[in-house]
């Protein structure tokens, strides 16, 4: 059985923040297709209607996304949650929360625990809002937000994007006393039509995911891995989009993967693949999922 | 089977499997006035192959995109009927062929409809019906508008051999009344249908349909606001169903509506 970050997810395969599970609706979908945790869309203190559409465009097997952190604002956490207990869904439920400041990740992680969520996923790093790319030192304000969002007594993950400081900002997660990091957020990118001679996207620039950013996310959890070994739970998103992809992410350190862009390229069946493809890779090789994180680290078999 | 036989079986698949959803764009080959609507011919860089009643989302390079219903046109092409009520839809009409315009999709499930099923389309879902028609199928139709002169322009869009019945709110139709007057009275008699149209609409025929017990067999063509049409951002919910308008849609079982139309 797998915890991660405090929780237990099993079978390890979730949905990456903002993809098919926007509503509770959505998060049954998830669980129907056999994950074993859902994680919300992310959620604002105000209310985002996000970018023009084109916001999602298909590229190489993945997606270029310029969403724009669509929602309903605090309020629609708890409406969330309610809503799909309601309905039934009995997953573990990781709400993801996006704050201009440490402030409002306190506030909005107090709004998950209160709604009934399991966990909160900190989103430090989408690249299709304003404020995060005006943070000048991340590490600090991932310290600084993780320790707001803790005081409301739920696991804390936290979603990273690539990038140089990467490795400063994990041990910032890992000070702070996160429960996890999410490895990595989507890339930042640009599509123009060169025949239109314009940008492709509504937003303009957006974030890509799939396939195409999977040898980067790969690397990300190896090198976090490697640094900081067992000293926190690292969950692998980026390009999952089959079982031998999520293995490599367990391989490199991860307890548990996210699927983005495969959920809609590919189909919601694609988790199970991936949940019962870990699990015959398991049997195959011989030994517990458990025991495969980390193992290229470790030189196994 | 060995090992490595076994292996082989297990890693060997394409690095990028098929996409359900694709961005490709397009030039517009041919545009054609029909009774104020316009009808686009469209020569995609990549062939979509849509099945109705698939959309895709379409727009012009630097405005928002919108849903709109793919009519299958032969290999590399598609085409769209603009309906100009909105920035885009204007652009799109006001667009000459050579013009170049982006489209992703195709977006939802395609629905293989059995023989005889009636295809009831209003409003700016008479597309629905084109989509249809051009894949071959042969009706019944029945093509609702409210001025008789967009229908009898519509109805010369379907090849002579389809079964068509018009209905428009003046002169000059099979029908005089609306798209649930005329399944009412009987203008298509079917044993399935399907209902494409405005949410009054759609409600309106539920009732009519349900009381001559074929709502079991019948679906419904939804529109709710869509944003990324590939259902990643999730934001298509069809409200009081389970359902994602860009996954599970457009067509929808009607019995499994009646939350959403507000009928008891």
């Amino acid at each position: 059985m797998m915890i991660v970050g405090r929780v237990r997810v099993e079978p390890p395969v979730m949905n990456a923040s903002g993809v098919v599970a926007a509503s509770a609706a959505g998060a049954l979908k998830v669980e129907g297709a056999g994950a074993g945790a859902v994680v919300t869309k992310t959620f604002t203190l105000r209310p985002r209607r996000g970018n023009k559409a084109p916001m999602v465009v298909p590229y190489l097997g993945g997606l270029i996304n310029s969403v724009g952190l669509a929602n309903p604002g605090i309020g629609g956490i708890r409406e969330y949650v309610e809503e799909y207990r309601r309905l039934g869904g009995s997953l573990p439920i990781i709400v993801s929360i996006g704050g201009e400041t440490p402030e409002e990740f306190g506030e909005l992680a107090i709004a998950a625990t209160d709604a009934g969520a399991d966990a909160v996923e900190l989103n430090m790093s989408c690249p299709n809002v304003s404020w995060t790319a005006s943070w000048e030192d991340i590490a600090s304000i991932v310290k600084e937000s993780v320790a707001a969002a803790k005081a409301a007594g739920i696991p804390v993950w936290v979603k990273l994007g690539f990038g140089k400081g990467l490795l400063r900002e994990v041990k910032a997660a890992v000070d702070s006393g996160a429960d996890a990091v999410v490895l990595i957020n989507t890339l930042p990118a640009m599509l123009i039509d060169v025949w239109a001679m314009k940008p492709v996207l509504g937003g303009v620039t957006g974030g890509l995911s799939g396939p195409p950013i999977r040898p980067i996310a790969v690397k990300a959890v190896w090198d976090a891995y490697r640094e900081f070994g067992d000293s926190i739970d690292i969950v692998g998103v980026g390009g999952v989009d089959g079982w031998e992809a999520a293995a490599e992410f367990i391989l490199a350190g991860a307890k548990a993967v996210q699927v983005g862009a495969a959920l809609s390229v590919v189909g919601l069946d694609v988790i199970r693949e991936i949940a019962d493809g870990l699990l015959s890779y398991s049997k195959k090789v011989g030994r517990p999922l458990e025991e495969l994180v980390g193992a290229v680290h470790r030189g196994l078999p | 089977m060995s090992v490595l036989l076994e292996l082989k079986r297990l890693v060997e698949r394409p690095y990028h499997r098929h996409s359900r959803v694709l961005s490709v764009g397009g030039w517009v080959e041919r545009v054609d006035n029909v009774g104020g609507l316009y009808l686009l011919q469209i020569l995609t860089d990549s062939p979509l192959s849509p099945e109705p009643p698939q959309f895709g989302m379409v727009w012009v390079p630097g405005m928002e995109a919108v849903p709109m219903t793919l009519i299958p046109a032969g290999e590399d092409r598609v085409a769209i009927l603009v309906r100009p009520v909105g920035s885009t839809t204007n652009a799109l009409a006001a667009m000459r062929p050579g013009k170049r315009l982006m489209l992703i999709g195709p977006s939802g499930k395609g629905l293989r409809l059995r023989p005889g099923t009636a295809v009831v389309a209003g409003g700016s879902a008479t597309t629905v019906a084109l989509a249809y028609a051009a894949s071959g199928y042969r009706g019944p139709y029945l093509v609702a508008t409210r001025r008789a002169s967009e229908a009898l322009a519509l109805r010369r869009l379907f090849p002579s051999s389809n079964e068509v019945v018009t209905a428009c709110e003046d002169s000059g139709c099979d029908f005089l009344g609306t798209a649930v007057d005329a399944i009412r009275e009987g203008a298509v008699d079917a044993g399935a249908y399907l209902i494409a149209g405005p949410k009054p609409m759609l409600r309106g025929a539920y009732t009519v349909l349900r009381e001559r017990g074929v709502l079991e067999t019948s679906y419904a063509v939804v529109e709710v606001e869509v944003r990324c049409g590939t259902g990643a951002c999730g934001l298509c919910r069809v409200p009081g169903t389970p359902y994602l308008l860009c996954v599970d849609g457009p067509a929808l079982p009607l019995t499994d509506l009646a939350a959403y139309l507000g009928v008891s």
